[in-house]
C-alpha cells in the first residue's frame, strides 16, 4: 500500500507543534552531559531528561529521568547516554522543565481507514499514557472526523471536551489546542499527530508533555522543513507491503519478487509449507519491470545478510520475457557466492527462461514454472543447503 | 458487455508524451484500445503514435469526444491532472501514478463525492476488458474473454493469477486493478456492485492484501448483497501485524485487521478463499459441484 511513514523524534515533533502555537515545555536537546548541565541551569526544577529514540515506551526502559537541579541532571544523563533503548543507543536527550499536573489527557489525530480520513481522538485519564491509535479502540474515546479541506471545526472540539467531561473552564484553551493540532496535521502531511499526555498543570496551564508525529513520506518533496531535519534511519516502514524497500523479518529465507503482493504470496506459501523451520528473513520487491539494476540491488542486499541460507526468486514476466530475465539472473548470480537459489518464472517465454537456467547446470540454482514446485525445494534447501541437490 | 470500458470507449491519455505515457500508449494502441488523443501542456498540435496531442483536457474532449482518461504523470502533476479531468466532465479516470500523498487523495475523494465521475487508482495497473480495451499497464497477453470478473489491489500478483486462469480456459469479462494506496478513488465494493449487475459476469475473483480495511468492507458487502459466487485470495499472512496500544486508564492491545481477519470475514460471507494463488483456478472449477 501503502504509506511508508517518517517517524519524528519527540524533540522534532514538539518543535513542529510549537510552530502551530501548541504549548510545549521549555527545553533544548543535548548530546553530552555537559550540555545537559548548561541547559538545566537555565530551567527551574524539577527537570526532565528524556532519551530521544524512535521506539515507544521509554519509561519502561528507564529512558526518562528526573532531576532536582542541574548537577543531578548531568549525573542522570551520564547513565542515559550509556544505555540502549529497544536497540537504539541514546545519543541525544531532551532537557526540559518537568511539571506536576492535576489532569492529563490524550489528544491525537490518526488516519482512520474506514473514514478514509483523519480522526481526532480525545480521552481524559489520570493514568500515564503511551500512545493511542487503532480502529476498535476509538469506540472507547471521543472522536471527530476531520474534513481534509476544512480542518477541525470549533464545535467539534467542544463536542470532544463535552464527551470526555473536561470541566468547562478549560474548554477555550482545549479548543485552541485542538484546532491548532488539526492545522498542524494537515499542513505537515502527517499520518499521525499525538499529544500523549496533554496535561493541565497546577497553574491551570495546558502543556504538551510528549508529542509524536508520523509524516507521509510521499509528501516529503513538499515538506522541506521536515525533510531537512530528518536523518536516514527515521523512515519507519509500516508493516505493509514493501514497495521498494526491503522488509526485514526474523527467519532464514530471502525473497525477491517483481511485485509486493507476489512477494508476500510467495512468503506465505513457503512459510506454511512444512511449517516452522522455513521462516522468511527478508523480502524485496524489485518492481514489476524487474530491471537489471533493481535485481542487482536486491541480490546484493540478500547476500549481505548472514542469516539468509536460501533465496527464492519469483518473477512474472511483465515487460521483458522470462528468457531475457533468466539471462540477466545468471549473469548477476555469477557475481555472488553460491547460495541455494530457487527461481520461479512465469508468463511470457517461461519455458525458455527455465530451460536457460537449467542448461547453465549450476548446482545451487534451479528454476520452475509454478510456486507449488518451488515449495518442496525451498524447504529441502533450508534443511541442509550442503546436501541439497547433491 | 464488461464493466467500465469496452472497445468503443473513447480515451485520452494525460501525460501522453512523457516516458511512461508514451510507452504505454503504444502498448494500448497495439492492443486495439480506442485511444483518441492525449494531453501534455505545451505540446498541443503535435502528434504521437498517430494520435493528436492537446494542451488541455477541455480542448482534447472538444476535439475527440473522449469521456475517459488515463493519467501517467508524476505525483504533483497527477493530482492536478485529476482535478482537471474531473472539472472537464470526464466520466472515468484511471490514475496509474505511484507516490501521491495521502492528504491529496483524501481531498480528491472528498471532491469527487457528489460528482458523476469514477476514479480508479492511484498506484494502480488499470483495467482490461480482454480483446476490447486495455486501459493502463496490465500486460495484454495474460487475459482472455470469459465470464469471470477480477478485482484486485495487487500488481504483478494480479497478472500472475489472471494468467493462470487464462491458461485453464477460465476467461474474464473485465479485470480491475483498484490500486494499492491508503486512500483510493474506488474501493472493492463499488466494483463488486458493477460485477453483480453485469449480465456477462458469473463469477468474481477478489485479490487482496493484509493492510487496511477494504477487504473487510468487501466481505460485509458480499454477505449482505451479492448473489454471484466469489473466490478470493489474500496475501500477507506472514507480514508482521501492526500492533497498537490504547488507553483509558488501562492498557489494551488492538490490532488492525490482518490477512487472517480478512480471510475469516470473507469465509463468513460465503467466499471460497484460496490458501495459495495457484488454488484459485481449482476453486473456480469446483464451483457448483
Amino acid at each position: 500500500m501503502l504509506d511508508i511513514s517518517l517517524k519524528l523524534y519527540e524533540y522534532q515533533a514538539k518543535r513542529r507543534f510549537s510552530q502551530f502555537s501548541i504549548p510545549i515545555p521549555p527545553g533544548k536537546t543535548a548530546t553530552s552531559p555537559d550540555e545537559v548541565y548548561d541547559i538545566a541551569i537555565g530551567l527551574s526544577s524539577p527537570i526532565a531528561i528524556k532519551s530521544q529514540v524512535l521506539k515507544d515506551n521509554r519509561a519502561a526502559a528507564a529512558g526518562i529521568q528526573f532531576a532536582g537541579d542541574a548537577e543531578e541532571a548531568r549525573q542522570k544523563s551520564i547513565i542515559l547516554f550509556s544505555t540502549t533503548i529497544h536497540g537504539q543507543p541514546v545519543e541525544k536527550v531532551l532537557v526540559e522543565a518537568a511539571y506536576n499536573f492535576v489532569t492529563s489527557l490524550y489528544l491525537g489525530i490518526v488516519h482512520h481507514h474506514r473514514a478514509n480520513g483523519p480522526v481526532m481522538i480525545a480521552a481524559l485519564s489520570s493514568a500515564d499514557f503511551s500512545h493511542v491509535t487503532g480502529i476498535e479502540s476509538t469506540d472507547q474515546f471521543a472522536n471527530e472526523n476531520i474534513h481534509p479541506f476544512l480542518g477541525l471545526h470549533p464545535y467539534q472540539a467542544r463536542n470532544l471536551a463535552s464527551i470526555i467531561n473536561l470541566p468547562y473552564e478549560h474548554w477555550s484553551a482545549f479548543t485552541e489546542i485542538a484546532i491548532n493540532l488539526s492545522q498542524c496535521y494537515l499542513a505537515s502531511d502527517a499520518l499521525t499527530a499525538e499529544i500523549s499526555p496533554l496535561v493541565i498543570t497546577s497553574q491551570t496551564q495546558f502543556i504538551a508533555l510528549n508529542c509524536k508525529m508520523h509524516i507521509d513520506d510521499d509528501a516529503l518533496y513538499r515538506q522541506p522543513d521536515i525533510a531537512s531535519i530528518t536523518q536516514p534511519g527515521q523512515v519507519f516502514l509500516t508493516p505493509y507491503s514493501g514497495q521498494t524497500r526491503p522488509i526485514y523479518l526474523e527467519g532464514n529465507i530471502g525473497f525477491i519478487a517483481n511485485g509486493s503482493g507476489l512477494g508476500m504470496a510467495t512468503m506465505d506459501a513457503v512459510q506454511s509449507y512444512g511449517g516452522g523451520r522455513n521462516q522468511p528473513g527478508c523480502m524485496i520487491d524489485i518492481g514489476s519491470e524487474a530491471s537489471e539494476s533493481r535485481l542487482d540491488f536486491a541480490l546484493q542486499t540478500i547476500h549481505i545478510l548472514p542469516q539468509i541460507h536460501v533465496l527464492v526468486i519469483n518473477i512474472f514476466a511483465v515487460v521483458a520475457g522470462c528468457d531475457q530475465t533468466a539471462r540477466i539472473l545468471l549473469r548477476l548470480l555469477d557475481k555472488y557466492p553460491p547460495l541455494p537459489t530457487i527461481i520461479r518464472l512465469a508468463g511470457l517465454n517461461a519455458e525458455e527462461g527455465i530451460q536457460i537456467i537449467q542448461n547453465a547446470n549450476l548446482r545451487h540454482v534451479t528454476a520452475f514454472n509454478t510456486l507449488s514446485q518451488v515449495l518442496g525445494e525451498a524447504v529441502d534447501a533450508t534443511k541442509d543447503g550442503n546436501t541439497w541437490r547433491s | 458487455m464488461a464493466i467500465l470500458a469496452n472497445r468503443s470507449t473513447p480515451i485520452i491519455v494525460q501525460g501522453i508524451t512523457g516516458r511512461e505515457g508514451s510507452f504505454y500508449t503504444r502498448q494500448m494502441i497495439d492492443y486495439g484500445t480506442q485511444i483518441v488523443g492525449g494531453v501534455t501542456p505545451g505540446k498541443g498540435g503535435e502528434w504521437i503514435h498517430g494520435k493528436p496531442v492537446f494542451d488541455t483536457v477541455t480542448k482534447a474532449i472538444d476535439a475527440t469526444g473522449a469521456n475517459t482518461s488515463i493519467i501517467f504523470a508524476p505525483s504533483a502533476a497527477a493530482v492536478d491532472a485529476i482535478y482537471e479531468a474531473v472539472d472537464a466532465d470526464i466520466e472515468l479516470i484511471i490514475c496509474v501514478t505511484e507516490g501521491i500523498p495521502v492528504l491529496d487523495m483524501m481531498r480528491i475523494r472528498s471532491y469527487l463525492q457528489y460528482r458523476n465521475v469514477r476514479l480508479i487508482g492511484p498506484n494502480c495497473p488499470g483495467i482490461i476488458t480482454p480483446n476490447q480495451a486495455n486501459l493502463g499497464i496490465i500486460p495484454g497477453y495474460v487475459s482472455v474473454p470469459g465470464n469471470i470478473g477480477v478485482v484486485s489491489r495487487s500488481g504483478t500478483l494480479t497478472y500472475d493469477i489472471i494468467y493462470s486462469m487464462t491458461r485453464k480456459g477460465l476467461g474474464q469479462t473485465t479485470c480491475v486493478g483498484i490500486g494499492n494506496d491508503t486512500v483510493l478513488g474506488t474501493d472493492y465494493v463499488a466494483i463488486l456492485h458493477l460485477f453483480e449487475d453485469d449480465p456477462e459476469t458469473e463469477v468474481i475473483v477478489l485479490i487482496g492484501e493484509n493492510s487496511g480495511q477494504m477487504e473487510i468492507e468487501a466481505a460485509e458487502y458480499i454477505k449482505a448483497f451479492m448473489t454471484k459466487p466469489v473466490v478470493a485470495y489474500i496475501s500477507g499472512k506472514t507480514m508482521p501485524t501492526d500492533v497498537l496500544r490504547t488507553h483509558a486508564g488501562k492498557t489494551t492491545t488492538h490490532t488492525l485487521p490482518t490477512a487472517h481477519h480478512k480471510i475469516e470475514s470473507l469465509l463468513n460471507a460465503g467466499v471460497r478463499v484460496a490458501d495459495h494463488p495457484e488454488q484459485i483456478p481449482v476453486l473456480i472449477q469446483n464451483l457448483g459441484t
